[in-house]
Protein backbone atom coordinates (compact mmCIF):
# COMPACT_ATOMS: atom_id res chain seq x y z
CA UNK A 1 0.00 0.00 0.00
CA UNK A 2 1.59 3.06 -1.32
CA UNK A 3 2.12 5.76 1.72
CA UNK A 4 2.21 9.38 1.23
CA UNK A 5 5.60 11.70 2.16
CA UNK A 6 5.63 12.91 5.78
CA UNK A 7 4.50 16.65 4.68
CA UNK A 8 2.27 16.47 1.64
CA UNK A 9 2.09 20.60 2.21
CA UNK A 10 5.60 21.06 0.60
CA UNK A 11 7.15 20.58 -3.06
CA UNK A 12 9.64 18.19 -3.99
CA UNK A 13 11.61 21.60 -4.31
CA UNK A 14 11.17 23.18 -1.38
CA UNK A 15 11.40 19.36 0.38
CA UNK A 16 14.70 19.22 -1.03
CA UNK A 17 16.29 22.78 0.21
CA UNK A 18 14.88 22.01 3.54
CA UNK A 19 14.95 18.37 4.81
CA UNK A 20 18.22 17.31 7.19
CA UNK A 21 18.33 13.86 4.92
CA UNK A 22 19.03 16.04 1.87
CA UNK A 23 21.08 18.81 2.88
CA UNK A 24 23.32 15.96 4.73
CA UNK A 25 23.52 14.06 1.51
CA UNK A 26 23.89 17.01 -0.71
CA UNK A 27 26.87 18.84 1.86
CA UNK A 28 28.48 15.28 2.11
CA UNK A 29 28.89 14.66 -1.21
CA UNK A 30 30.18 17.56 -2.37
CA UNK A 31 32.47 17.33 0.48
CA UNK A 32 33.58 13.83 -0.84
CA UNK A 33 33.50 14.77 -4.17
CA UNK A 34 36.23 17.76 -3.22
CA UNK A 35 37.91 15.39 -1.05
CA UNK A 36 37.98 12.79 -3.88
CA UNK A 37 39.34 15.59 -6.44
CA UNK A 38 42.26 16.36 -4.29
CA UNK A 39 43.12 13.15 -3.41
CA UNK A 40 43.52 12.27 -7.05
CA UNK A 41 45.43 15.20 -7.40
CA UNK A 42 48.16 14.49 -4.78
CA UNK A 43 48.00 10.47 -6.51
CA UNK A 44 49.13 11.90 -9.73
CA UNK A 45 51.76 14.44 -9.22
CA UNK A 46 53.39 12.71 -6.01
CA UNK A 47 52.64 9.14 -6.20
CA UNK A 48 51.77 7.61 -9.58
CA UNK A 49 54.41 9.42 -11.89
CA UNK A 50 56.91 8.47 -9.19
CA UNK A 51 56.27 5.14 -8.30
CA UNK A 52 55.58 4.08 -12.02
CA UNK A 53 59.46 5.30 -12.81
CA UNK A 54 60.82 2.86 -9.70
CA UNK A 55 58.32 0.26 -10.65
CA UNK A 56 59.97 0.18 -14.04
CA UNK A 57 63.46 0.26 -13.07
CA UNK A 58 62.78 -3.03 -10.85
CA UNK A 59 61.38 -5.02 -13.37
CA UNK A 60 64.52 -4.57 -15.00
CA UNK A 61 66.00 -5.56 -11.48
CA UNK A 62 64.05 -8.49 -12.03
CA UNK A 63 65.41 -9.67 -15.58
CA UNK A 64 69.39 -9.07 -13.93
CA UNK A 65 68.79 -11.13 -10.87
CA UNK A 66 67.38 -14.04 -12.82
CA UNK A 67 69.98 -14.07 -15.34
CA UNK A 68 72.46 -13.48 -12.64
CA UNK A 69 70.60 -16.61 -10.71
CA UNK A 70 70.76 -13.93 -7.62
CA UNK A 71 67.67 -15.49 -5.92
CA UNK A 72 67.71 -12.67 -2.97
CA UNK A 73 68.02 -9.54 -5.29
CA UNK A 74 65.12 -11.11 -7.45
CA UNK A 75 62.83 -11.15 -3.94
CA UNK A 76 64.24 -7.58 -3.19
CA UNK A 77 62.75 -6.23 -6.54
CA UNK A 78 59.79 -8.25 -6.50
CA UNK A 79 59.11 -6.95 -3.00
CA UNK A 80 59.50 -3.32 -4.23
CA UNK A 81 57.38 -3.73 -6.43
CA UNK A 82 54.48 -5.07 -4.75
CA UNK A 83 55.15 -2.32 -1.64
CA UNK A 84 54.43 0.11 -4.26
CA UNK A 85 52.25 -1.35 -6.40
CA UNK A 86 50.04 -1.54 -2.88
CA UNK A 87 50.61 2.13 -2.13
CA UNK A 88 49.23 3.02 -5.25
CA UNK A 89 46.60 1.14 -5.43
CA UNK A 90 45.36 2.19 -1.96
CA UNK A 91 45.58 5.78 -3.31
CA UNK A 92 43.83 5.00 -6.44
CA UNK A 93 41.10 3.05 -4.08
CA UNK A 94 40.42 5.79 -1.82
CA UNK A 95 40.72 8.62 -4.78
CA UNK A 96 38.06 6.57 -6.97
CA UNK A 97 35.77 5.30 -4.00
CA UNK A 98 35.39 8.60 -2.36
CA UNK A 99 34.53 10.16 -5.75
CA UNK A 100 31.59 7.39 -6.54
CA UNK A 101 30.52 7.93 -2.78
CA UNK A 102 30.01 11.61 -3.35
CA UNK A 103 28.29 10.99 -6.84
CA UNK A 104 26.09 8.95 -5.14
CA UNK A 105 25.32 10.77 -2.20
CA UNK A 106 23.86 13.72 -4.21
CA UNK A 107 21.99 11.48 -6.27
CA UNK A 108 20.67 9.58 -2.85
CA UNK A 109 20.08 13.61 -1.58
CA UNK A 110 17.87 14.40 -5.07
CA UNK A 111 15.43 10.85 -4.51
CA UNK A 112 14.62 12.00 -0.80
CA UNK A 113 11.36 13.94 -1.30
CA UNK A 114 9.88 10.85 -2.89
CA UNK A 115 10.53 8.44 0.07
CA UNK A 116 8.64 7.16 2.52
CA UNK A 117 10.56 7.86 5.20
CA UNK A 118 9.77 9.93 8.18
CA UNK A 119 12.32 12.96 8.42
CA UNK A 120 14.33 11.24 11.63
CA UNK A 121 14.51 8.30 9.90
CA UNK A 122 15.89 9.43 6.73
CA UNK A 123 18.41 11.71 8.58
CA UNK A 124 20.01 8.55 10.57
CA UNK A 125 19.45 6.75 6.79
CA UNK A 126 21.54 9.41 5.75
CA UNK A 127 23.87 9.87 8.59
CA UNK A 128 24.68 6.35 8.36
CA UNK A 129 25.40 6.21 4.75
CA UNK A 130 28.23 9.15 5.18
CA UNK A 131 29.86 7.47 8.56
CA UNK A 132 30.12 4.15 6.11
CA UNK A 133 31.63 5.61 3.38
CA UNK A 134 34.25 7.68 5.45
CA UNK A 135 34.76 3.99 7.06
CA UNK A 136 35.50 2.58 4.10
CA UNK A 137 37.49 4.84 2.37
CA UNK A 138 39.40 5.64 5.44
CA UNK A 139 40.07 2.60 6.44
CA UNK A 140 41.35 1.56 2.89
CA UNK A 141 43.37 4.72 2.72
CA UNK A 142 45.23 4.02 6.10
CA UNK A 143 45.26 0.01 5.95
CA UNK A 144 48.75 0.77 3.83
CA UNK A 145 50.01 2.44 6.75
CA UNK A 146 48.52 0.88 9.93
CA UNK A 147 47.76 -3.35 8.69
CA UNK A 148 45.37 -4.84 6.33
CA UNK A 149 43.24 -5.96 9.60
CA UNK A 150 41.62 -2.50 8.99
CA UNK A 151 40.27 -3.91 5.91
CA UNK A 152 37.47 -5.53 7.97
CA UNK A 153 36.72 -1.89 9.10
CA UNK A 154 36.39 -1.42 5.33
CA UNK A 155 33.92 -3.91 4.49
CA UNK A 156 31.74 -3.32 7.86
CA UNK A 157 31.49 0.64 6.23
CA UNK A 158 30.86 -1.10 2.96
CA UNK A 159 28.18 -3.04 4.37
CA UNK A 160 26.95 0.02 5.92
CA UNK A 161 26.44 1.88 2.98
CA UNK A 162 24.81 -1.19 1.21
CA UNK A 163 22.15 -1.72 3.92
CA UNK A 164 21.45 2.11 4.04
CA UNK A 165 21.17 2.08 0.09
CA UNK A 166 19.01 -0.93 0.64
CA UNK A 167 16.80 0.93 2.94
CA UNK A 168 16.10 4.10 0.54
CA UNK A 169 15.02 1.43 -1.97
CA UNK A 170 12.54 -0.28 -0.02
CA UNK A 171 11.45 3.71 0.61
CA UNK A 172 11.45 4.19 -3.10
CA UNK A 173 9.64 1.09 -3.78
CA UNK A 174 6.62 2.16 -1.35
CA UNK A 175 6.69 5.61 -2.38
CA UNK A 176 3.08 5.86 -4.56
CA UNK A 177 0.83 8.53 -6.06
CA UNK A 178 1.07 10.33 -3.03
CA UNK A 179 4.65 11.75 -3.69
CA UNK A 180 5.16 15.05 -5.43
CA UNK A 181 4.76 14.70 -8.60
CA UNK A 182 8.36 15.16 -11.01
CA UNK A 183 7.40 17.29 -13.32
CA UNK A 184 6.05 19.27 -11.26
CA UNK A 185 9.07 21.10 -10.07
CA UNK A 186 11.47 19.61 -12.64
CA UNK A 187 10.58 22.78 -14.91
CA UNK A 188 11.58 25.10 -12.05
CA UNK A 189 14.40 23.11 -10.99
CA UNK A 190 16.01 23.95 -14.90
CA UNK A 191 15.10 26.79 -15.03
CA UNK A 192 18.49 28.95 -14.67
CA UNK A 193 20.26 29.02 -17.87
CA UNK A 194 23.43 27.12 -15.80
CA UNK A 195 21.15 24.07 -15.63
CA UNK A 196 20.30 23.74 -18.88
CA UNK A 197 23.96 24.54 -19.82
CA UNK A 198 25.45 22.21 -17.45
CA UNK A 199 22.12 19.28 -18.46
CA UNK A 200 23.03 19.32 -22.53
CA UNK A 201 27.13 19.24 -21.43
CA UNK A 202 26.40 16.60 -18.98
CA UNK A 203 24.38 14.28 -21.22
CA UNK A 204 26.33 14.80 -24.20
CA UNK A 205 30.17 13.79 -21.89
CA UNK A 206 28.13 10.16 -20.89
CA UNK A 207 27.07 9.76 -24.60
CA UNK A 208 31.03 10.74 -26.03
CA UNK A 209 32.23 8.68 -22.39
CA UNK A 210 30.58 5.55 -23.05
CA UNK A 211 30.74 5.18 -26.71
CA UNK A 212 34.68 5.68 -26.00
CA UNK A 213 34.26 2.75 -23.82
CA UNK A 214 32.84 0.52 -25.74
CA UNK A 215 35.40 1.02 -28.66
CA UNK A 216 38.16 0.77 -25.69
CA UNK A 217 36.53 -2.38 -24.60
CA UNK A 218 36.81 -3.80 -27.99
CA UNK A 219 40.90 -2.77 -28.05
CA UNK A 220 41.32 -3.75 -24.49
CA UNK A 221 40.06 -7.56 -25.32
CA UNK A 222 41.49 -7.74 -29.00
CA UNK A 223 44.74 -6.24 -28.60
CA UNK A 224 45.70 -4.75 -25.31
CA UNK A 225 45.54 -7.44 -23.25
CA UNK A 226 47.09 -9.76 -25.37
CA UNK A 227 49.71 -7.57 -25.47
CA UNK A 228 50.18 -7.57 -21.96
CA UNK A 229 50.58 -11.01 -21.67
CA UNK A 230 52.58 -11.34 -24.44
CA UNK A 231 55.04 -9.33 -23.32
CA UNK A 232 55.94 -11.29 -20.29
CA UNK A 233 55.39 -14.67 -21.95
CA UNK A 234 57.78 -13.54 -24.44
CA UNK A 235 60.19 -11.83 -21.82
CA UNK A 236 60.22 -14.91 -19.55
CA UNK A 237 61.01 -17.05 -22.65
CA UNK A 238 63.47 -14.86 -23.85
CA UNK A 239 65.20 -14.95 -20.51
CA UNK A 240 65.34 -18.51 -20.63
CA UNK A 241 67.18 -18.23 -24.39
CA UNK A 242 69.63 -16.04 -22.19
CA UNK A 243 68.60 -13.16 -24.81
CA UNK A 244 68.86 -10.57 -21.57
CA UNK A 245 68.29 -6.90 -23.73
CA UNK A 246 65.30 -8.35 -25.88
CA UNK A 247 63.98 -9.73 -22.14
CA UNK A 248 64.67 -5.78 -21.04
CA UNK A 249 62.63 -4.64 -23.85
CA UNK A 250 59.71 -6.58 -23.58
CA UNK A 251 59.42 -6.54 -20.21
CA UNK A 252 59.02 -2.18 -20.84
CA UNK A 253 56.58 -3.49 -23.61
CA UNK A 254 54.43 -5.05 -20.51
CA UNK A 255 55.09 -1.96 -18.49
CA UNK A 256 53.83 0.40 -21.25
CA UNK A 257 51.00 -1.71 -22.19
CA UNK A 258 49.71 -2.18 -18.86
CA UNK A 259 49.97 1.86 -18.35
CA UNK A 260 47.96 2.09 -21.54
CA UNK A 261 45.12 0.22 -19.98
CA UNK A 262 45.29 2.04 -16.98
CA UNK A 263 45.46 5.34 -18.29
CA UNK A 264 42.73 4.66 -21.03
CA UNK A 265 40.57 3.29 -18.51
CA UNK A 266 40.76 5.80 -16.45
CA UNK A 267 40.00 8.52 -19.28
CA UNK A 268 36.71 6.53 -19.93
CA UNK A 269 35.68 6.09 -16.81
CA UNK A 270 36.34 10.31 -15.65
CA UNK A 271 34.94 11.03 -18.99
CA UNK A 272 31.32 9.43 -17.19
CA UNK A 273 31.40 10.71 -14.07
CA UNK A 274 31.91 14.50 -14.45
CA UNK A 275 29.14 13.60 -16.62
CA UNK A 276 27.18 13.00 -13.96
CA UNK A 277 28.15 15.31 -11.44
CA UNK A 278 27.20 18.13 -14.34
CA UNK A 279 23.51 16.47 -14.58
CA UNK A 280 23.20 16.61 -10.68
CA UNK A 281 24.42 19.79 -10.42
CA UNK A 282 22.30 21.00 -13.49
CA UNK A 283 19.52 19.89 -11.24
CA UNK A 284 21.38 21.95 -7.95
CA UNK A 285 21.59 25.47 -9.79
CA UNK A 286 18.38 26.43 -8.48
CA UNK A 287 19.64 27.00 -4.94
CA UNK A 288 22.91 28.00 -6.02
CA UNK A 289 22.64 31.82 -4.50
CA UNK A 290 24.38 33.77 -6.95
CA UNK A 291 23.51 36.08 -10.02
CA UNK A 292 22.88 33.95 -13.09
CA UNK A 293 25.50 35.69 -14.93
CA UNK A 294 28.03 33.96 -12.43
CA UNK A 295 26.22 30.57 -12.24
CA UNK A 296 26.89 30.44 -15.96
CA UNK A 297 30.30 31.65 -16.05
CA UNK A 298 31.30 28.88 -12.62
CA UNK A 299 29.31 26.10 -14.92
CA UNK A 300 31.34 26.83 -18.16
CA UNK A 301 34.46 26.68 -15.97
CA UNK A 302 32.93 23.59 -14.57
CA UNK A 303 32.13 22.41 -18.13
CA UNK A 304 35.78 23.00 -19.66
CA UNK A 305 37.28 21.23 -17.11
CA UNK A 306 35.58 18.04 -17.38
CA UNK A 307 36.00 18.08 -21.19
CA UNK A 308 39.57 19.01 -20.70
CA UNK A 309 40.50 16.30 -18.15
CA UNK A 310 39.50 13.07 -20.35
CA UNK A 311 41.28 13.99 -23.33
CA UNK A 312 44.39 15.19 -21.24
CA UNK A 313 44.35 12.12 -19.29
CA UNK A 314 43.86 10.32 -22.82
CA UNK A 315 47.01 11.74 -24.26
CA UNK A 316 49.16 10.95 -21.43
CA UNK A 317 49.92 7.55 -23.49
CA UNK A 318 51.11 9.78 -26.18
CA UNK A 319 52.48 12.71 -24.55
CA UNK A 320 53.53 11.55 -20.86
CA UNK A 321 54.02 14.10 -18.70
CA UNK A 322 52.87 17.08 -20.33
CA UNK A 323 49.62 16.09 -21.37
CA UNK A 324 49.21 14.74 -17.44
CA UNK A 325 50.16 18.31 -16.37
CA UNK A 326 46.93 19.46 -18.30
CA UNK A 327 44.91 17.14 -17.19
CA UNK A 328 45.93 18.11 -13.38
CA UNK A 329 44.74 21.90 -14.39
CA UNK A 330 41.57 21.01 -16.08
CA UNK A 331 41.06 18.81 -12.87
CA UNK A 332 41.65 22.01 -10.44
CA UNK A 333 39.31 24.24 -12.58
CA UNK A 334 36.75 21.36 -11.87
CA UNK A 335 37.51 21.58 -8.46
CA UNK A 336 37.01 25.61 -8.21
CA UNK A 337 33.87 25.66 -9.50
CA UNK A 338 32.19 22.95 -7.30
CA UNK A 339 33.69 24.71 -4.52
CA UNK A 340 31.98 27.77 -5.76
CA UNK A 341 28.94 26.13 -6.17
CA UNK A 342 29.26 24.77 -3.25
CA UNK A 343 29.69 28.31 -1.30
CA UNK A 344 26.41 29.27 -3.05
CA UNK A 345 24.46 26.83 -2.16
CA UNK A 346 25.31 27.31 1.46
CA UNK A 347 24.45 30.99 1.09
CA UNK A 348 20.63 29.64 -0.19
CA UNK A 349 20.37 27.13 2.85
CA UNK A 350 21.53 30.15 5.34
CA UNK A 351 18.74 32.05 4.12
CA UNK A 352 16.27 29.45 3.73
CA UNK A 353 16.69 28.92 7.45
CA UNK A 354 16.74 32.56 8.30
CA UNK A 355 13.35 33.07 6.38
CA UNK A 356 12.01 29.97 8.16
CA UNK A 357 13.03 31.43 11.70
CA UNK A 358 11.63 34.76 10.71
CA UNK A 359 7.90 32.94 9.95
CA UNK A 360 7.54 30.68 12.97
CA UNK A 361 8.24 33.88 15.35
CA UNK B 1 5.16 10.36 -9.37
CA UNK B 2 5.19 9.21 -13.12
CA UNK B 3 5.25 5.10 -12.67
CA UNK B 4 7.94 4.74 -15.17
CA UNK B 5 10.05 7.72 -13.30
CA UNK B 6 9.73 5.16 -10.38
CA UNK B 7 10.66 1.88 -12.15
CA UNK B 8 13.70 3.34 -13.58
CA UNK B 9 14.82 4.52 -10.28
CA UNK B 10 14.05 1.49 -8.88
CA UNK B 11 15.86 -0.59 -11.21
CA UNK B 12 18.98 2.06 -10.97
CA UNK B 13 18.94 1.98 -6.96
CA UNK B 14 18.61 -1.97 -7.10
CA UNK B 15 21.75 -2.04 -9.80
CA UNK B 16 23.80 0.18 -7.15
CA UNK B 17 22.82 -2.37 -4.19
CA UNK B 18 23.73 -5.62 -6.14
CA UNK B 19 27.22 -4.09 -7.32
CA UNK B 20 27.47 -2.98 -4.05
CA UNK B 21 27.40 -6.21 -2.56
CA UNK B 22 29.13 -8.10 -5.13
CA UNK B 23 32.15 -6.06 -4.55
CA UNK B 24 31.94 -6.47 -0.88
CA UNK B 25 31.66 -10.11 -1.42
CA UNK B 26 34.50 -10.53 -3.42
CA UNK B 27 36.75 -8.20 -1.12
CA UNK B 28 35.52 -10.36 1.87
CA UNK B 29 35.65 -13.89 0.49
CA UNK B 30 37.76 -13.69 -2.53
CA UNK B 31 40.88 -10.66 -2.26
CA UNK B 32 41.19 -7.38 -0.91
CA UNK B 33 44.44 -6.35 -3.38
CA UNK B 34 43.64 -7.37 -6.22
CA UNK B 35 46.23 -5.64 -8.32
CA UNK B 36 48.86 -6.72 -5.67
CA UNK B 37 47.80 -10.68 -6.23
CA UNK B 38 48.36 -10.13 -9.79
CA UNK B 39 52.01 -8.72 -9.12
CA UNK B 40 52.82 -11.66 -6.64
CA UNK B 41 51.44 -14.01 -8.75
CA UNK B 42 54.41 -13.61 -11.22
CA UNK B 43 57.02 -13.95 -8.70
CA UNK B 44 57.38 -17.92 -8.67
CA UNK B 45 57.32 -17.94 -12.60
CA UNK B 46 60.62 -15.66 -12.00
CA UNK B 47 61.78 -18.22 -9.33
CA UNK B 48 61.01 -21.42 -11.83
CA UNK B 49 62.87 -19.70 -14.80
CA UNK B 50 65.65 -19.36 -12.13
CA UNK B 51 65.70 -22.68 -11.28
CA UNK B 52 66.11 -23.99 -14.47
CA UNK B 53 62.71 -25.96 -14.03
CA UNK B 54 61.64 -27.53 -17.33
CA UNK B 55 59.27 -24.71 -19.99
CA UNK B 56 55.57 -26.35 -19.60
CA UNK B 57 56.24 -25.64 -15.24
CA UNK B 58 57.15 -21.94 -15.71
CA UNK B 59 54.56 -21.82 -18.55
CA UNK B 60 51.64 -23.48 -16.62
CA UNK B 61 52.44 -20.41 -13.54
CA UNK B 62 52.73 -17.59 -15.84
CA UNK B 63 49.64 -18.72 -17.70
CA UNK B 64 47.83 -18.79 -14.22
CA UNK B 65 49.26 -15.07 -13.19
CA UNK B 66 47.66 -13.41 -15.92
CA UNK B 67 44.33 -15.65 -15.57
CA UNK B 68 44.68 -13.64 -11.89
CA UNK B 69 45.19 -10.59 -13.57
CA UNK B 70 42.08 -11.16 -16.02
CA UNK B 71 39.58 -12.28 -13.62
CA UNK B 72 40.34 -9.18 -11.18
CA UNK B 73 39.85 -6.86 -14.08
CA UNK B 74 36.48 -8.07 -14.53
CA UNK B 75 35.43 -8.13 -11.09
CA UNK B 76 36.26 -4.57 -10.87
CA UNK B 77 34.74 -3.84 -14.12
CA UNK B 78 31.61 -5.68 -12.40
CA UNK B 79 31.47 -3.19 -9.74
CA UNK B 80 31.78 0.26 -11.45
CA UNK B 81 29.93 -0.40 -14.64
CA UNK B 82 26.85 -1.78 -12.12
CA UNK B 83 27.44 1.12 -9.50
CA UNK B 84 27.51 3.74 -12.35
CA UNK B 85 25.14 2.12 -14.50
CA UNK B 86 22.91 2.55 -11.61
CA UNK B 87 23.25 6.13 -10.69
CA UNK B 88 22.61 6.82 -14.13
CA UNK B 89 19.17 5.33 -14.20
CA UNK B 90 18.80 7.34 -11.03
CA UNK B 91 19.26 9.96 -13.35
CA UNK B 92 17.57 9.04 -15.89
CA UNK B 93 14.60 8.64 -13.88
CA UNK B 94 14.33 12.09 -12.28
CA UNK B 95 14.59 13.66 -15.52
CA UNK B 96 12.11 11.65 -17.47
CA UNK B 97 8.74 13.59 -16.98
CA UNK B 98 10.49 16.10 -19.43
CA UNK B 99 10.27 13.21 -22.01
CA UNK B 100 6.55 12.42 -21.34
CA UNK B 101 5.36 16.18 -23.40
CA UNK B 102 7.57 15.06 -26.03
CA UNK B 103 7.27 11.43 -27.57
CA UNK B 104 5.14 8.15 -27.21
CA UNK B 105 7.91 6.50 -27.56
CA UNK B 106 10.27 7.53 -24.03
CA UNK B 107 8.87 4.78 -22.30
CA UNK B 108 10.07 1.79 -24.47
CA UNK B 109 13.52 3.95 -24.66
CA UNK B 110 13.33 3.41 -20.85
CA UNK B 111 12.96 0.29 -20.66
CA UNK B 112 15.73 -0.31 -23.00
CA UNK B 113 17.47 1.79 -20.93
CA UNK B 114 16.96 -0.23 -18.07
CA UNK B 115 17.53 -3.65 -20.08
CA UNK B 116 21.08 -2.34 -21.26
CA UNK B 117 22.19 -1.37 -17.83
CA UNK B 118 21.50 -4.50 -16.59
CA UNK B 119 22.95 -6.73 -19.12
CA UNK B 120 25.94 -4.54 -19.40
CA UNK B 121 27.33 -5.62 -15.87
CA UNK B 122 25.44 -9.26 -15.72
CA UNK B 123 27.87 -10.16 -19.07
CA UNK B 124 31.32 -8.85 -17.58
CA UNK B 125 30.03 -11.02 -14.55
CA UNK B 126 29.98 -13.73 -17.00
CA UNK B 127 33.61 -13.20 -18.05
CA UNK B 128 34.45 -12.85 -14.20
CA UNK B 129 32.64 -16.50 -14.10
CA UNK B 130 34.78 -18.04 -17.08
CA UNK B 131 32.06 -17.79 -19.63
CA UNK B 132 34.38 -15.55 -21.96
CA UNK B 133 32.61 -15.32 -25.12
CA UNK B 134 28.69 -15.50 -24.27
CA UNK B 135 29.93 -12.63 -21.19
CA UNK B 136 31.35 -10.16 -24.09
CA UNK B 137 28.95 -11.07 -26.65
CA UNK B 138 25.93 -9.97 -23.88
CA UNK B 139 28.81 -7.02 -22.70
CA UNK B 140 28.54 -5.39 -26.14
CA UNK B 141 24.77 -5.98 -26.70
CA UNK B 142 24.32 -4.16 -23.41
CA UNK B 143 26.66 -1.53 -24.24
CA UNK B 144 25.29 -1.12 -27.82
CA UNK B 145 21.56 -0.59 -26.21
CA UNK B 146 22.43 2.03 -23.70
CA UNK B 147 24.34 3.97 -26.44
CA UNK B 148 21.62 3.93 -28.47
CA UNK B 149 19.37 4.60 -25.81
CA UNK B 150 21.41 7.42 -24.51
CA UNK B 151 21.91 8.88 -27.79
CA UNK B 152 18.03 9.63 -28.32
CA UNK B 153 17.55 10.61 -24.42
CA UNK B 154 20.23 13.18 -25.06
CA UNK B 155 18.26 14.68 -28.11
CA UNK B 156 14.57 14.84 -26.85
CA UNK B 157 16.32 15.94 -23.23
CA UNK B 158 17.92 18.85 -25.36
CA UNK B 159 14.69 19.50 -26.97
CA UNK B 160 12.80 19.25 -24.20
CA UNK B 161 15.25 21.87 -22.40
CA UNK B 162 14.91 24.29 -25.23
CA UNK B 163 11.02 24.67 -24.72
CA UNK B 164 11.73 25.12 -21.08
CA UNK B 165 14.29 27.96 -22.50
CA UNK B 166 11.00 29.55 -24.47
CA UNK B 167 8.68 29.25 -21.88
Amino acid sequence: MPRPIPNRNVTALTHFARSDAARLLAFGGIAFLVCGMLTGEIYAIYISHVANGIIKQNWQGVISAVSNGDMEALTRHFSVIQDLTEKRGRTMNTHSHIAAYGLLALVLAHVQPYLTLSSGTGRVVASVYLIGAVLQVGAVYLSYYVGDWLFYLADLGALLVIVTCGRTLLALRSSGIDTPPLNEHLTEQLAPAASRYLMKSGLLLIVVGMSFGLYYAWVLVSHDEPAVYGAINDATALIVDEDIEGARQQIMRFKRAQSKIAITAAAHSHAIEFGFLMLMLALVQRFVLLRDQWRLRWARALSVGAYMLPVCVFLATRYGLRAAAFADISGALVLIALVAMAFGIVRYTGLADHEAGQTSS
Amino acid sequence: MNPISRLVMLAGLALVVAGLAFALGVSYFVDHEARLVAYDAYQPTFESVMQDTIDSEWQAELTQANRIGVTHRRAADVHTHSVNMGILLILIGLLAPLLSRLKKQSPWVLWAMISSAWIYPLGLLLQFAGLTQVGEALAALGAALAIAALVWLFRNLSRALDTINQS
